[in-house]
């Protein structure tokens, strides 16, 4: 309150001074007026009273100076004196000025950058309310039999077990289950595909969400009888529908079935994801007597009660798992509690967490770097300015004013920088969305591009962040400059300045301090180089990787067919009639489809065995082995399109064809694995079906999962001969189709009419090339690799300006002493060979500190690496040679320049 | 010795307070009335009080508005606030206790010490 009011006559007086001061003044005429007529009326003269009331008064100037001060003004004055100077020096010195705030714009810019990506993924809360306490279900299941691995960690959870827990559990608030869905949206003129999802009408009033229009879903309404209704999101409401303000009750085809829309969401609202719009009630299946059905699970926990406490009531809840998936206890004795709490937001940025914390550390790093170059520039600014502090000391300022004085300085510098830099960041957060951003699709499941990504911004927070850490470093690399001034003897330094003869050599004392920070400086940018270079090294790994298939001129897309509407023989026909047509518009064998496309889609391994009957002991489940590869189901001319090589024997030919004698194709890893024994060409081996099936040909190994991920064993057989069962084919599982073309643009709608003419309502969507699939599945390692390689270049730019800066200076210190040496006849070799040693000397200490600091440091990185250890020794070496040489670059230039030195001006010098 | 006594550093914002407590004034009154009740013992530059003045403003003892004297001239006049009251009230007491301890010191007669 007190302080508010002084506060507010501090500001009174800072804006409005000169009203102020006019104030005084005529506050004091009045006074003087006054006094004068009483002295007038004790006897005086006029002119005599007047003399004297002004002698009572006193000095008018001394009183405005007190009476600035009692408002707190002075400060204000000062200040604004420092600054005036600050700018003044500042602009004296354009190169300094704009190297400095270039350095530090660089460093700020780029933590800012980085901070917003963080703030918006990891700090931000999820837009839910207490969204803390809303967690995931995690169960635990036992390794696979016969191997002692660690247990499975799936997402989600029975659903007869979560009834029970909706009953009896005190710990959480509510529970309820969802499952992201892709649905088909039939219009008037078209039918599209849409994202959606089911979710318990609990979900509602556990996220605290209500609808924006309408309703949510009522608790009664996740039965089959009354889940004929959706609630849309807001970009489906605006997008779609143009933000229809009569949407409600508007009847919408979804899958086939007449859905009534009675809610849209607010804007923002994305549950279980940013995809889903198109709501419907999460309805249990009805199972046959004894089947289980498990879904993503999510609860509430109660305010006050821990996430072990929750999990611990849980797990006792739910103490009987079915026989299969006891869980034994591991080799040290503890056994895994079933279910594990994790977090909503955790699930949710797990995957990235590690990864932005590396890259956090790393653009702290870059800012230290920074940190360290400007305050060399400012010492070695200082020194030439020590005879100024001198003189100023001299004539009596406090050593405080002088403190005060260079951090002003260097606080000005660093708001620069951070307007600067806060104009790199808007730069660097485009440049992080579009690195981080991938293909929008939800077959790729969640793993392939940054979580939350759409919240990243430049917002109030990020501008505070940035003016803190401008504060804040305007204070780090101020401070060694502003100690040294306020360390001084005034009489030393203005005896010193004028040169004793001693003053040249004892170098590394005089740039103490310099060497020390030029050390640091260079073993942080190593340790940053060496970081970046591991990250570089292990991508171009990666993006060399063979899949296996052509990744050029490779179209897929994905094709759905109306739900129930097609028998499988019908089904299987449909789906190799829009192959046939595909080729009679494109060429022969150009185009075949699959149920599963590499990348995009794993599927659970087929056990195949070489006799009728099965053996004694199965291979361990889920583990693909060459006993247990994946099968691929695909057409005719699938793997010919995806440039998948024949290595021995021959592909699927028209002839194996439904009713024709089984047959499949085995790849190099279930060849050579002697399972099928030398010749695997030929052999029958039982597996699906009751017939035998004929290995006819060998395939090259290929990727299936992802580049990152060793070739799986995998079989392939023909769709004609194995469609999916009647179960399946009512679900209309999509198709995904390959065709071979070079102009992918023309191609979509020429497919979409082809596919159109056979059934109007079928779809085709997630159009990508193949090129496009595998770029987007290494999208994170590029950006991981992209920001640290970029990092660590500028780190190694800036610990070589400050090894030249530094340099220079200790030149221009030394130009004496080398006036002295050539006078004595050292050769220019030698002039050059003394200044490149000199800064040899620094770099290979910063080296050899980096080296052991990365090595350290380096193992956090161990998950973000392929094909390279954390301690690679080729990028260690080549790292550190690269860096020896860009210093002994940046030392040559100051090398040179010191030969240029002429004796007689040197000597004379000063 | 003389009979005027110089004023303790600190003393002055006490005694503009007092002045004030007995109602509104502009700063030549308020110099005239310090001088009144303390029977012109106390001398002070006068040029002082306004420093002294802009204090107890910024510190919200006293407030201030622009009117007319009663020689219809424009002046400033200053006012007490309850915060400029309360403080007034400590620096009383603090003046009383300081002034007797002190008194008691002096007035110590040496079989005391």
């Amino acid at each position: 309150m007190r302080l508010g009011g002084r506060l507010r006559s501090f500001l009174r007086a800072a804006l409005f001074r000169h009203r102020m001061e006019r104030e005084m003044e005529q506050e004091w005429q009045f006074h003087l007026d006054a006094r004068i007529d009483d002295l007038v009326a004790t006897g005086l003269s006029r002119a005599d009273a007047a003399t004297r009331a002004r002698i009572e008064f006193g000095d008018p100037w001394r009183w405005k100076e007190y009476g600035r001060e009692s408002r707190g003004l002075q400060f204000l004055d000062e200040m604004r004196q420092d600054v005036t100077y600050a700018t003044r020096q500042s602009s004296g010195a354009p190169v300094f000025t704009v190297v400095a705030v270039v350095t530090l714009a660089l460093g700020i810019g780029a933590n800012t950058a980085v901070f917003s990506v963080i703030n918006a993924v990891l700090l931000r809360p999820l837009p839910y309310k207490d969204s803390d306490q809303l967690v995931r279900f995690i169960e635990n299941f036992p390794a696979p039999r016969g191997t002692s691995g660690p247990p499975l960690r799936v997402p989600g959870m029975d659903l007869a077990e979560l009834a029970t827990l909706r009953v009896k559990a005190r710990t959480v608030s509510h529970v309820a289950a969802f499952a992201g869905t892709t649905m088909t949206l039939t219009r008037d003129d078209d039918t599209i595909r849409v994202e959606g999802a089911q979710v318990s009408p609990d979900v509602f009033p556990m996220l605290g969400a209500g609808a924006l229009i309408g309703r949510t879903f009522e608790p009664q309404e996740a039965t089959a009888a009354t889940a004929a209704i959706v609630v849309l999101s807001y970009g489906a409401w605006q997008r779609l529908f143009r933000g229809d303000p009569h949407i409600l009750g508007r009847v919408l085809h979804l899958d086939g079935t007449g859905r009534a829309v009675v809610g849209v969401m607010p804007r923002g609202f994305g549950f279980p994801d940013a995809h889903a719009e198109f709501l419907v009630p999460f309805v249990p299946p009805t199972l046959p007597p004894g089947a289980r059905a498990s879904r993503p699970a999510i609860a509430r926990v109660k305010p006050g009660v821990s996430r072990q406490a929750a999990a611990a009531e849980i797990n006792s809840l739910l103490i009987h798992p079915p026989e299969d998936r006891q869980l034994s206890g591991s080799a040290d004795g503890a056994r895994p509690p079933r279910f594990e709490l994790v977090g909503m937001q955790d699930m949710l940025v797990g995957p990235v967490k590690p990864a932005l914390l590396v890259i956090a550390v790393a653009v702290g790093f870059v800012l230290l770097i920074a940190c360290v170059n400007v305050a060399n520039l400012l010492l070695a600014r200082m020194a030439a300015r020590e005879r100024e502090m001198a003189v100023r000391l001299a004539l009596g300022a406090g050593r405080g004013r002088l403190v005060r004085q260079v951090l002003t300085e260097s606080l000005l510098l660093a708001l620069a920088a951070a307007v600067a830099g806060t104009g790199l960041a808007f730069g660097g957060v485009r440049v992080l969305r579009t690195l981080g951003t991938g293909l929008d699709r939800r077959d790729l499941g969640p793993s392939m591009s940054l979580p939350r990504l759409d919240e990243v911004s430049i917002d109030g927070s990020v501008f505070v962040f940035a003016l803190s850490v401008a504060v804040l470093t305007g204070v780090v690399f101020g401070l060694a400059p502003a100690v040294r001034v306020s360390a001084r003897r005034s009489a030393a330094a203005l005896r010193e300045s004028t040169g004793s003869p001693a003053s040249g050599f004892d170098v590394f004392r005089r740039v103490r301090v310099q060497s020390v920070l030029i050390i640091a400086q260079i073993a942080m940018a190593l340790t940053l180089f060496i970081g970046g270079g591991l990250l570089v090294r292990s991508f171009a790994k990666l993006s060399n990787v063979d899949p296996g298939y052509d990744l050029t001129d490779v179209l897929t897309f994905q094709v759905t067919f109306p739900k129930g509407r097609y028998s499988a023989p019908q089904y299987t026909s449909l789906a190799a009639e829009i192959a046939a047509r595909l080729q009679a518009a494109r060429g022969p064998r150009s185009a075949g489809y699959t149920l599963f496309l590499p990348i995009v889609s794993g599927r659970a391994g087929q056990p195949l065995r070489t006799t009728r009957e099965p053996p004694a002991q199965l291979p361990p489940l889920s583990a693909a082995s060459p006993e247990r590869p994946l099968l691929g189901v695909v057409s005719r001319d699938f793997l010919n399109v995806l440039g998948v090589h024949l290595i021995a024997g021959r592909g699927f030919g028209d002839n194996d064809r439904e009713g024709q004698p089984p047959v499949m194709l085995i790849d190099r890893t279930v060849a050579r694995s002697g399972f099928l024994g030398e010749n695997p060409i030929g052999k029958h081996v039982y597996g699906f079906g009751a017939a035998p099936i004929e290995v006819i040909g060998v395939v090259e190994n290929i990727r299936q999962l992802g580049l990152d991920q060793e070739p799986i064993a995998q079989v392939f057989v023909d769709l004609r001969q194995f469609p999916p069962a009647p179960r399946v084919v009512e679900s209309s599982p999509p198709l995904y189709y390959a065709v071979r073309t070079r102009t992918e643009a023309h191609s979509v709608a020429g497919i979409r009419s082809i596919v159109r003419q056979l059934d109007p309502q079928a779809t085709v969507d997630n159009v990508a090339t193949m090129n496009e699939l595998v770029s987007n599945s290494i999208a994170r390692p590029r950006l991981y690799a992209v920001v640290l390689g970029m990092f660590a270049a500028v780190a190694v730019l800036l610990a070589a300006i400050g090894i030249y800066g530094v340099m220079t200076y200790s030149v221009t210190r030394r130009t004496r002493e080398i006036g002295i040496r050539m006078a004595l006849g050292a050769a220019r070799a030698d002039v050059i060979g003394l200044v490149v040693r000199q800064s040899l000397t620094l770099t290979v200490i910063g080296i050899g500190l980096g080296l052991i600091g990365a090595a350290a440091v380096t193992r956090y990185l161990s998950g973000l690496l392929f094909g390279v250890t954390p301690l690679d020794p080729t990028t260690f070496i080549g790292v550190a040679v690269a860096f020896t040489s860009v210093a002994t670059l940046a030392a040559s230039v100051p090398a040179r320049r010191a030969t240029k030195v002429d004796p007689l001006v040197a000597l004379r010098c000063e | 010795m003389s009979t005027t006594t110089e004023l303790l550093q600190g003393t002055l914002d006490v005694l503009i307070l007092k002045a004030l407590s007995l109602g509104g004034l502009h700063g030549y009154g308020i110099l005239l009335r310090i001088e009144q009740i303390s029977r012109d013992k106390l001398q002070i530059q006068q040029g002082s009080l306004y420093p002294a003045l802009y204090r107890l403003e910024h510190q919200g003892f006293i407030t201030s508005e622009w009117g007319e004297s009663e020689n219809r001239r424009k002046a400033k006049f200053y006012r007490l606030t309850t915060s400029g009251r309360r403080q007034l009230r400590d620096e009383m007491a603090y003046w009383r206790r300081l002034s007797e301890a002190i008194t008691m010191v002096l007035a110590a007669a040496p079989e005391d010490v």
